[in-house]
């Protein structure tokens, strides 16, 4: 499969932070999550492929360009939602129209006008009369209008109500019907991507501990609810993590389906995302 | 680029609204007092607040993350804000014209002489103070670049006063300054590309 997004050994360093080698990739027609604890190093990760700050080393390739030489060329085909919308509060949805008719060479004024008619968002009202929904559906339908290959959201679901976030993750579920497009979203709120993501990237303090396929990394991971005693027959090989607690240990593992078969009476479950970044954050290595 | 500076002025609108009142106040109270000084000192002011406050109105917004993410460089972003400044004082000194045009035609006083210099004084004096602010700006931000523009003036007034103490008679000629007013565009086009290639240098060093 072609790959939209190729990001290799991307560095940045700060005195108290550093983005170390994160390398992963994202394939046409699929949405990537990344998911991590704040300060894990997200949004530094968006903010270098947008070369927004600069990188210490690495390499960042979109569309199979460098994202630093061919910036200008690339960007005509990026749409970006942040967490926050960095609009003037005083301009009107009618206005942003105009002014990135002006930006990019490929803006659709009639798509603009039929994505505010279908978000419901008032083409003269003033952006501060908007509520946060609105103003990060404006956020999108900005980020849409110039039919881009290739959609950034950084936290765009954070601070949303059900009905927004299922609205807004249901279009990205929609973008993503054209295989040549791919979608790269950052959030904390661990179910928005178990939902609509096909890969997760898992960001710990500035490493990528992984990044795999939602479903095989969910099929493959489990979490083992038992005592000291039964942790130590565990095959070593399988276990991942373990948290401890006043009535025994949970354990993260590998290989559900293997530990199942060879241990039929253990209380073993299907690891969520949540679980998986909770182990890795607050757990014990093995 | 184009769309950046239309970015600026939708933003501003209601405060243009406001400015073309003012505008016109203070043509009307030209008329009645058969004063027109104040016109000069009050474009000036308008380019410097204008820029100032379409910075400020970015910053709070976080428009540069932003505008940084689109299709247009770094460069591009800093060139808009002088081009806005660049036409605030352009319309300033247009209206100035206009204002003192009335006023000599109306019969309130002034020469028709004198329009031109007023005006073009009053416009280049605000725009020569942008581009000392704007690299300030893109420097330190608004809040930080207030402080070192206070720094700056009061530097600038201390000079000034030094000499003053050092050399208390000294009296320029006033052939002598009409001479250097013709060098004044030369030095202003040198400012302007050095504030120009600062603010750019201040911006795209500068992690959004």
């Amino acid at each position: 499969m072609q790959e939209l997004l190729t990001v290799r050994g991307l560095t940045r360093r700060y005195d108290r932070f550093t983005l170390d080698h994160i390398d992963f990739s994202l394939p046409c027609g699929s949405i990537m999550g990344l998911m991590g604890d704040n300060g894990a190093g997200k949004t530094t990760t968006l903010k270098l492929i947008l070369n927004l700050i600069r990188r210490d080393e690495g390499e960042v390739l979109v569309f199979g360009k460098d994202n630093i030489t061919c910036e200008r060329e690339i960007k005509e085909e990026i749409g970006v939602v942040f967490d926050e919308c960095h609009f003037s509060d005083l301009l009107r949805p009618a206005d942003l129209g105009r002014i990135f008719s002006q930006v990019y060479q490929n803006w659709d004024s009639a798509s603009y006008k039929a994505l505010l008619d279908r978000f419901a968002l008032p083409g003269r009202a003033e952006i501060k009369t908007l509520s946060r929904g609105m103003k990060m559906k404006l956020s999108l339908a900005c980020a849409l209008a110039h039919h881009p290959r290739f959609l950034i959201l950084d936290e765009a679901t954070g601070g949303l109500d059900p009905v927004a976030r299922s609205e807004l993750l249901g279009l990205l579920l929609e973008f993503i019907q054209d295989e040549s497009r791919s979608v790269l979203v950052s959030s904390h709120i661990i179910s928005d991507l178990e939902r609509i993501c096909d890969t997760i990237g898992y960001l710990h303090e500035g490493r990528m501990v992984f990044c795999q396929e939602k479903d095989a990394l969910l099929e493959r991971l489990g979490v083992l609810h038992c005592g000291e005693g039964d942790l130590v027959l565990l095959e070593p090989e399988f276990l991942l993590r373990v948290r401890r607690h006043q009535f025994g240990c949970d354990a993260l593992v590998e290989c559900r389906e293997s530990i199942r078969n060879r241990h039929p009476d253990w209380a073993l479950d299907r690891a969520t995302l949540e679980e998986i970044m909770l182990f890795y954050a607050k757990g014990e290595e093995r | 680029m184009k769309g950046l500076l239309l970015k600026d002025l939708y933003t501003m609108r209601s405060y243009l609204r406001t400015l073309a009142v003012m505008f016109v106040f203070y043509i009307v109270l030209g008329f009645v007092s058969r004063t027109s000084s104040f016109f000069a000192a009050f474009v000036g002011a308008l380019c410097i607040v204008m820029t100032v406050t379409s910075y400020a109105y970015d910053q709070t917004c976080g428009w540069n993350l932003y505008g940084a993410s689109l299709p247009v460089s770094r460069r591009e972003i800093v060139r808009s804000k002088y081009l806005l400044a660049l036409l605030l004082s352009a319309a300033g000194i247009l209206v100035t014209i206009l204002a003192h045009l009335l006023f000599v035609l109306g019969g309130r006083g002034g020469s028709l002489a004198d329009i031109l210099p007023n005006a073009l004084g009053a416009g280049v004096s605000g725009f020569l103070i942008v581009i000392i602010l704007l690299p300030v700006l893109y420097r330190f931000g608004v809040e930080k670049g207030r402080v070192v523009m206070m720094i700056l003036a009061a530097g600038i007034m201390g000079g000034i006063f030094l000499m003053a103490q050092i050399s208390p008679g000294i009296r320029i000629p006033e052939a002598r300054i009409r001479a250097a007013l013709w060098f004044a565009p030369a030095v202003l086009a040198v400012m302007l590309v050095i504030s120009y290639f600062l603010s750019c240098r201040f911006f795209e060093a500068k992690d959004l």
